[in-house]
Protein backbone atom coordinates (compact mmCIF):
# COMPACT_ATOMS: atom_id res chain seq x y z
CA UNK A 1 0.00 0.00 0.00
CA UNK A 2 1.42 3.15 -1.11
CA UNK A 3 1.92 5.82 1.44
CA UNK A 4 0.97 8.59 -0.57
CA UNK A 5 -2.33 8.17 -2.84
CA UNK A 6 -1.61 7.24 -6.32
CA UNK A 7 -2.78 9.80 -7.78
CA UNK A 8 -0.25 12.07 -6.08
CA UNK A 9 2.27 9.74 -6.44
CA UNK A 10 1.87 9.98 -10.45
CA UNK A 11 1.60 13.44 -10.56
CA UNK A 12 4.84 13.88 -9.36
CA UNK A 13 6.47 12.77 -12.27
CA UNK A 14 4.42 15.89 -13.87
CA UNK A 15 5.21 19.03 -11.51
CA UNK A 16 7.12 19.22 -8.16
CA UNK A 17 4.13 19.52 -5.84
CA UNK A 18 4.01 21.56 -2.85
CA UNK A 19 2.71 20.65 0.33
CA UNK A 20 -0.04 22.40 -0.18
CA UNK A 21 -0.84 21.04 -3.79
CA UNK A 22 -0.93 17.74 -1.91
CA UNK A 23 -3.26 18.65 0.99
CA UNK A 24 -5.32 19.92 -2.00
CA UNK A 25 -5.34 16.74 -3.86
CA UNK A 26 -5.91 14.82 -0.66
CA UNK A 27 -9.06 17.02 -0.03
CA UNK A 28 -10.51 16.31 -2.99
CA UNK A 29 -9.76 12.61 -2.90
CA UNK A 30 -11.80 12.35 0.70
CA UNK A 31 -14.66 10.44 0.43
CA UNK A 32 -14.11 6.88 -1.79
CA UNK A 33 -17.04 4.72 -2.63
CA UNK A 34 -16.77 1.00 -3.68
CA UNK A 35 -17.79 0.28 -7.25
CA UNK A 36 -18.43 -3.66 -8.05
CA UNK A 37 -16.56 -5.62 -11.14
CA UNK A 38 -17.95 -5.22 -13.98
CA UNK A 39 -20.03 -2.30 -13.26
CA UNK A 40 -20.78 0.93 -16.04
CA UNK A 41 -19.15 3.90 -13.76
CA UNK A 42 -20.34 6.30 -17.11
CA UNK A 43 -21.98 5.20 -20.17
CA UNK A 44 -21.83 6.96 -23.51
CA UNK A 45 -24.26 10.06 -24.31
CA UNK A 46 -23.74 10.55 -20.48
CA UNK A 47 -23.50 14.59 -19.14
CA UNK A 48 -21.77 13.61 -16.38
CA UNK A 49 -21.75 16.22 -13.08
CA UNK A 50 -18.67 14.37 -11.50
CA UNK A 51 -15.09 13.29 -12.59
CA UNK A 52 -14.43 9.85 -11.64
CA UNK A 53 -11.43 9.46 -10.22
CA UNK A 54 -9.81 5.62 -9.95
CA UNK A 55 -8.22 5.19 -6.31
CA UNK A 56 -7.96 1.06 -6.51
CA UNK A 57 -8.54 -1.39 -9.01
CA UNK A 58 -8.87 -1.53 -12.97
CA UNK A 59 -11.31 0.20 -14.94
CA UNK A 60 -11.67 0.46 -18.61
CA UNK A 61 -13.15 2.90 -21.22
CA UNK A 62 -14.68 0.73 -24.37
CA UNK A 63 -17.50 1.14 -27.02
CA UNK A 64 -19.56 -1.66 -28.06
CA UNK A 65 -20.74 -2.31 -31.45
CA UNK A 66 -24.37 -2.78 -32.66
CA UNK A 67 -23.05 -6.54 -33.88
CA UNK A 68 -22.15 -6.83 -29.71
CA UNK A 69 -18.74 -6.89 -29.92
CA UNK A 70 -16.90 -4.57 -27.73
CA UNK A 71 -13.31 -2.93 -28.27
CA UNK A 72 -11.38 -1.44 -24.80
CA UNK A 73 -9.60 1.61 -25.44
CA UNK A 74 -7.78 2.22 -22.54
CA UNK A 75 -7.37 0.97 -18.91
CA UNK A 76 -7.88 3.32 -15.92
CA UNK A 77 -5.71 2.58 -13.48
CA UNK A 78 -5.02 3.67 -9.75
CA UNK A 79 -4.56 7.33 -9.89
CA UNK A 80 -6.36 7.55 -13.21
CA UNK A 81 -8.91 10.27 -13.98
CA UNK A 82 -11.81 8.55 -15.98
CA UNK A 83 -13.42 11.41 -17.55
CA UNK A 84 -11.39 14.94 -16.55
CA UNK A 85 -12.21 15.98 -20.05
CA UNK A 86 -15.87 16.10 -19.83
CA UNK A 87 -15.57 19.73 -18.20
CA UNK A 88 -15.15 20.71 -21.52
CA UNK A 89 -16.24 18.43 -23.61
CA UNK A 90 -19.94 18.09 -21.93
CA UNK A 91 -20.66 14.47 -22.91
CA UNK A 92 -19.07 11.21 -23.01
CA UNK A 93 -17.98 9.65 -26.39
CA UNK A 94 -17.66 6.11 -24.63
CA UNK A 95 -18.27 3.82 -21.72
CA UNK A 96 -16.21 3.17 -18.94
CA UNK A 97 -16.55 0.15 -16.89
CA UNK A 98 -14.78 -1.28 -13.78
CA UNK A 99 -12.72 -4.38 -14.37
CA UNK A 100 -11.98 -5.53 -11.31
CA UNK A 101 -13.62 -3.97 -7.47
CA UNK A 102 -12.78 -0.50 -7.44
CA UNK A 103 -12.42 2.18 -5.12
CA UNK A 104 -13.62 5.66 -7.01
CA UNK A 105 -13.76 8.95 -5.93
CA UNK A 106 -16.80 11.17 -7.48
CA UNK A 107 -15.35 14.50 -7.75
CA UNK A 108 -17.89 16.98 -8.73
CA UNK A 109 -17.30 19.51 -11.34
CA UNK A 110 -17.26 22.26 -9.87
CA UNK A 111 -14.28 21.34 -7.59
CA UNK A 112 -12.16 20.76 -10.72
CA UNK A 113 -13.20 24.02 -12.09
CA UNK A 114 -12.16 25.50 -9.05
CA UNK A 115 -8.56 23.90 -9.34
CA UNK A 116 -8.28 25.15 -12.71
CA UNK A 117 -8.86 28.47 -11.69
CA UNK A 118 -7.03 28.89 -8.61
CA UNK A 119 -4.28 26.14 -8.54
CA UNK A 120 -1.72 26.43 -11.22
CA UNK A 121 0.45 23.48 -10.45
CA UNK A 122 -2.30 21.15 -10.40
CA UNK A 123 -4.27 21.96 -13.22
CA UNK A 124 -0.73 21.43 -15.52
CA UNK A 125 -0.21 18.39 -13.72
CA UNK A 126 -3.79 17.53 -14.70
CA UNK A 127 -3.26 18.56 -18.44
CA UNK A 128 0.00 16.48 -18.51
CA UNK A 129 -2.46 13.78 -16.94
CA UNK A 130 -4.65 13.62 -20.11
CA UNK A 131 -1.95 14.43 -22.83
CA UNK A 132 -0.05 11.01 -21.34
CA UNK A 133 -3.40 9.66 -21.88
CA UNK A 134 -3.30 10.31 -25.41
CA UNK A 135 -0.11 9.30 -25.78
CA UNK A 136 -0.69 6.13 -24.37
CA UNK A 137 -4.01 5.38 -26.91
CA UNK A 138 -1.30 6.79 -29.99
CA UNK A 139 1.42 3.78 -28.96
CA UNK A 140 -2.00 1.46 -28.60
CA UNK A 141 -3.00 2.44 -32.01
CA UNK A 142 0.77 1.30 -33.25
CA UNK A 143 0.54 -2.11 -30.87
CA UNK A 144 -2.59 -3.03 -32.43
CA UNK A 145 -1.60 -1.67 -35.85
CA UNK A 146 1.62 -3.21 -36.61
CA UNK A 147 3.11 -5.13 -33.71
CA UNK A 148 2.29 -8.95 -33.89
CA UNK A 149 0.26 -10.78 -31.33
CA UNK A 150 3.25 -11.73 -29.25
CA UNK A 151 4.40 -8.41 -29.08
CA UNK A 152 1.76 -6.62 -28.62
CA UNK A 153 0.88 -8.69 -25.51
CA UNK A 154 4.06 -8.21 -23.99
CA UNK A 155 4.26 -4.52 -24.23
CA UNK A 156 0.99 -4.04 -22.83
CA UNK A 157 2.26 -6.27 -20.23
CA UNK A 158 5.22 -4.49 -19.72
CA UNK A 159 3.65 -0.81 -20.02
CA UNK A 160 0.89 -1.60 -17.36
CA UNK A 161 3.53 -2.89 -14.86
CA UNK A 162 5.38 0.30 -15.34
CA UNK A 163 2.14 2.11 -15.04
CA UNK A 164 1.44 0.67 -11.86
CA UNK A 165 5.08 1.37 -10.52
CA UNK A 166 4.16 4.55 -10.82
CA UNK A 167 1.63 4.74 -8.86
CA UNK A 168 3.64 3.55 -6.30
CA UNK A 169 0.90 -0.12 -6.39
CA UNK A 170 3.74 -2.65 -7.86
CA UNK A 171 7.50 -3.26 -7.69
CA UNK A 172 9.23 -4.27 -10.78
CA UNK A 173 8.74 -8.16 -10.85
CA UNK A 174 5.27 -8.64 -11.40
CA UNK A 175 1.63 -7.08 -10.99
CA UNK A 176 -2.22 -8.60 -10.19
CA UNK A 177 -3.97 -8.70 -13.31
CA UNK A 178 -7.74 -8.72 -12.63
CA UNK A 179 -9.15 -9.22 -15.95
CA UNK A 180 -10.67 -12.03 -17.90
CA UNK A 181 -9.23 -13.68 -21.01
CA UNK A 182 -12.29 -12.17 -23.02
CA UNK A 183 -11.25 -8.48 -21.82
CA UNK A 184 -7.92 -8.95 -22.65
CA UNK A 185 -9.09 -10.30 -26.07
CA UNK A 186 -11.12 -7.61 -26.19
CA UNK A 187 -8.49 -4.58 -25.47
CA UNK A 188 -5.70 -5.92 -27.59
CA UNK A 189 -8.67 -6.50 -30.75
CA UNK A 190 -7.68 -10.79 -30.71
CA UNK A 191 -9.83 -13.09 -30.14
CA UNK A 192 -10.08 -15.43 -26.73
CA UNK A 193 -8.12 -18.39 -28.36
CA UNK A 194 -5.27 -16.17 -29.59
CA UNK A 195 -4.90 -14.40 -26.40
CA UNK A 196 -4.94 -17.49 -24.62
CA UNK A 197 -2.42 -18.97 -26.95
CA UNK A 198 -0.19 -15.75 -26.83
CA UNK A 199 -0.03 -15.51 -23.42
CA UNK A 200 0.70 -19.56 -23.41
CA UNK A 201 3.77 -18.57 -26.23
CA UNK A 202 5.09 -15.79 -23.94
CA UNK A 203 4.94 -18.14 -20.61
CA UNK A 204 6.60 -20.62 -23.27
CA UNK A 205 9.25 -17.90 -23.82
CA UNK A 206 9.57 -17.56 -20.14
CA UNK A 207 9.11 -13.70 -20.52
CA UNK A 208 6.17 -14.18 -18.46
CA UNK A 209 5.04 -16.64 -15.54
CA UNK A 210 0.91 -16.78 -13.76
CA UNK A 211 0.07 -17.21 -10.52
CA UNK A 212 -3.81 -17.41 -10.47
CA UNK A 213 -4.08 -13.06 -11.04
CA UNK A 214 -0.94 -12.81 -10.21
CA UNK A 215 1.66 -11.98 -13.83
CA UNK A 216 5.56 -12.58 -12.97
CA UNK A 217 7.97 -11.14 -14.84
CA UNK A 218 11.34 -12.66 -14.28
CA UNK A 219 13.09 -10.37 -16.47
CA UNK A 220 11.87 -6.99 -17.06
CA UNK A 221 14.81 -6.24 -19.66
CA UNK A 222 14.09 -9.14 -21.68
CA UNK A 223 10.48 -8.40 -21.88
CA UNK A 224 10.95 -4.93 -22.81
CA UNK A 225 13.25 -5.93 -25.33
CA UNK A 226 10.93 -8.84 -26.82
CA UNK A 227 8.21 -6.29 -26.61
CA UNK A 228 9.99 -3.48 -28.31
CA UNK A 229 8.71 -1.51 -25.34
CA UNK A 230 10.38 2.36 -24.69
CA UNK A 231 8.74 4.00 -21.72
CA UNK A 232 9.37 7.52 -23.35
CA UNK A 233 5.35 7.83 -24.18
CA UNK A 234 5.05 7.43 -20.68
CA UNK A 235 6.45 11.19 -20.27
CA UNK A 236 8.15 10.29 -17.27
CA UNK A 237 10.96 12.35 -17.80
CA UNK A 238 9.90 15.63 -17.43
CA UNK A 239 11.47 19.10 -18.67
CA UNK A 240 14.17 20.21 -15.31
CA UNK A 241 13.94 16.84 -13.84
CA UNK A 242 16.90 15.55 -12.26
CA UNK A 243 16.87 12.43 -14.69
CA UNK A 244 17.10 14.89 -17.36
CA UNK A 245 19.94 17.04 -15.95
CA UNK A 246 21.91 13.97 -15.48
CA UNK A 247 21.42 12.70 -19.13
CA UNK A 248 22.23 16.07 -20.48
CA UNK A 249 25.55 16.27 -18.31
CA UNK A 250 26.35 12.66 -19.79
CA UNK A 251 25.63 13.44 -23.33
CA UNK A 252 27.22 16.81 -23.80
CA UNK A 253 26.77 18.82 -26.76
CA UNK A 254 30.30 19.51 -28.73
CA UNK A 255 31.01 23.24 -29.91
CA UNK A 256 30.81 24.10 -33.07
CA UNK B 1 -19.72 -24.12 -21.42
CA UNK B 2 -17.31 -26.93 -23.23
CA UNK B 3 -13.34 -26.61 -23.58
CA UNK B 4 -11.68 -26.44 -27.02
CA UNK B 5 -8.34 -27.09 -27.43
CA UNK B 6 -6.55 -25.20 -30.72
CA UNK B 7 -3.26 -26.95 -31.69
CA UNK B 8 -0.72 -25.24 -34.42
CA UNK B 9 0.90 -27.37 -36.37
CA UNK B 10 3.26 -25.66 -38.59
CA UNK B 11 7.16 -26.54 -38.76
CA UNK B 12 7.34 -26.22 -35.82
CA UNK B 13 3.78 -28.38 -32.82
CA UNK B 14 2.60 -26.30 -30.66
CA UNK B 15 0.31 -27.94 -28.37
CA UNK B 16 -2.67 -25.79 -26.32
CA UNK B 17 -2.42 -27.13 -22.55
CA UNK B 18 -5.53 -25.23 -21.32
CA UNK B 19 -7.85 -25.01 -23.82
CA UNK B 20 -10.77 -22.34 -24.15
CA UNK B 21 -14.14 -22.29 -23.10
CA UNK B 22 -16.56 -21.71 -25.90
CA UNK B 23 -20.56 -21.91 -26.05
CA UNK B 24 -20.27 -25.03 -28.80
CA UNK B 25 -18.57 -26.47 -31.80
CA UNK B 26 -19.73 -24.17 -34.32
CA UNK B 27 -18.41 -21.70 -32.20
CA UNK B 28 -14.90 -23.21 -31.90
CA UNK B 29 -15.33 -23.96 -35.70
CA UNK B 30 -15.50 -20.04 -36.37
CA UNK B 31 -12.96 -19.15 -33.83
CA UNK B 32 -10.50 -21.68 -35.39
CA UNK B 33 -10.29 -20.07 -38.75
CA UNK B 34 -10.14 -16.37 -37.05
CA UNK B 35 -7.48 -17.87 -35.30
CA UNK B 36 -5.86 -19.28 -38.23
CA UNK B 37 -5.95 -15.85 -40.05
CA UNK B 38 -4.39 -13.57 -36.77
CA UNK B 39 -1.73 -16.07 -36.66
CA UNK B 40 -0.71 -16.04 -40.53
CA UNK B 41 -1.01 -12.43 -40.51
CA UNK B 42 1.65 -12.60 -37.63
CA UNK B 43 3.99 -15.03 -39.19
CA UNK B 44 3.58 -15.07 -43.50
CA UNK B 45 6.66 -16.29 -44.27
CA UNK B 46 6.55 -19.97 -42.70
CA UNK B 47 3.62 -20.94 -45.39
CA UNK B 48 5.92 -21.28 -48.15
CA UNK B 49 8.71 -23.52 -46.90
CA UNK B 50 7.17 -26.54 -48.32
CA UNK B 51 4.80 -28.06 -45.44
CA UNK B 52 0.99 -27.20 -44.21
CA UNK B 53 -0.42 -25.07 -41.84
CA UNK B 54 -2.99 -26.95 -39.70
CA UNK B 55 -4.91 -25.96 -36.73
CA UNK B 56 -6.00 -28.91 -34.67
CA UNK B 57 -8.99 -28.63 -32.73
CA UNK B 58 -9.39 -31.22 -29.76
CA UNK B 59 -12.07 -31.66 -26.83
CA UNK B 60 -10.91 -32.21 -23.86
CA UNK B 61 -10.76 -36.24 -24.12
CA UNK B 62 -7.91 -35.23 -26.78
CA UNK B 63 -9.93 -36.47 -29.79
CA UNK B 64 -9.49 -34.16 -32.83
CA UNK B 65 -12.54 -33.27 -33.70
CA UNK B 66 -11.74 -30.96 -37.31
CA UNK B 67 -8.80 -29.52 -38.40
CA UNK B 68 -8.17 -26.27 -40.15
CA UNK B 69 -5.74 -26.78 -43.20
CA UNK B 70 -3.60 -23.43 -45.04
CA UNK B 71 -1.86 -24.10 -47.82
CA UNK B 72 -0.14 -22.58 -50.62
CA UNK B 73 0.86 -23.95 -53.69
CA UNK B 74 3.64 -22.79 -55.95
CA UNK B 75 4.12 -23.15 -59.72
CA UNK B 76 7.70 -22.43 -60.45
CA UNK B 77 6.71 -23.83 -64.27
CA UNK B 78 5.02 -20.13 -64.76
CA UNK B 79 8.18 -18.41 -64.48
CA UNK B 80 9.09 -20.13 -67.66
CA UNK B 81 6.02 -19.40 -69.92
CA UNK B 82 4.03 -22.56 -69.40
CA UNK B 83 1.56 -23.54 -66.46
CA UNK B 84 -1.42 -23.40 -64.93
CA UNK B 85 -3.63 -19.82 -65.57
CA UNK B 86 -6.63 -18.59 -64.08
CA UNK B 87 -9.80 -19.42 -66.20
Amino acid sequence: MAANSPLIEKLRYAVDLTTDDVCCLQDVMAEPRTVPARRDLISAGDRPEEVHLILEGFAARYKLLPDGSRQIMAWLLPGDFCDLHVAILGQMDHSIMTLSECRVVDIPRAVIDDLTTTQPRITRALWWATLVDEAVLREWLVSMGRRTADRQLAHLIAEIQLRLEVAGIACCDGFDLPVTQEELGDTLGMTSVHTNRTLQRLRQLMLIRSDGRRIIIPDRQALWEYAGFDPLYLHLQRRGSAYEQIAAENHPRQPM
Amino acid sequence: MPRYFFHLDDHRKDIDTEGTELRDLDRARVEAIAFAGAYMRDEPDFIWDGREFRVHVADVHGRILFTVVVLAVDYPDARQDGGARLQ
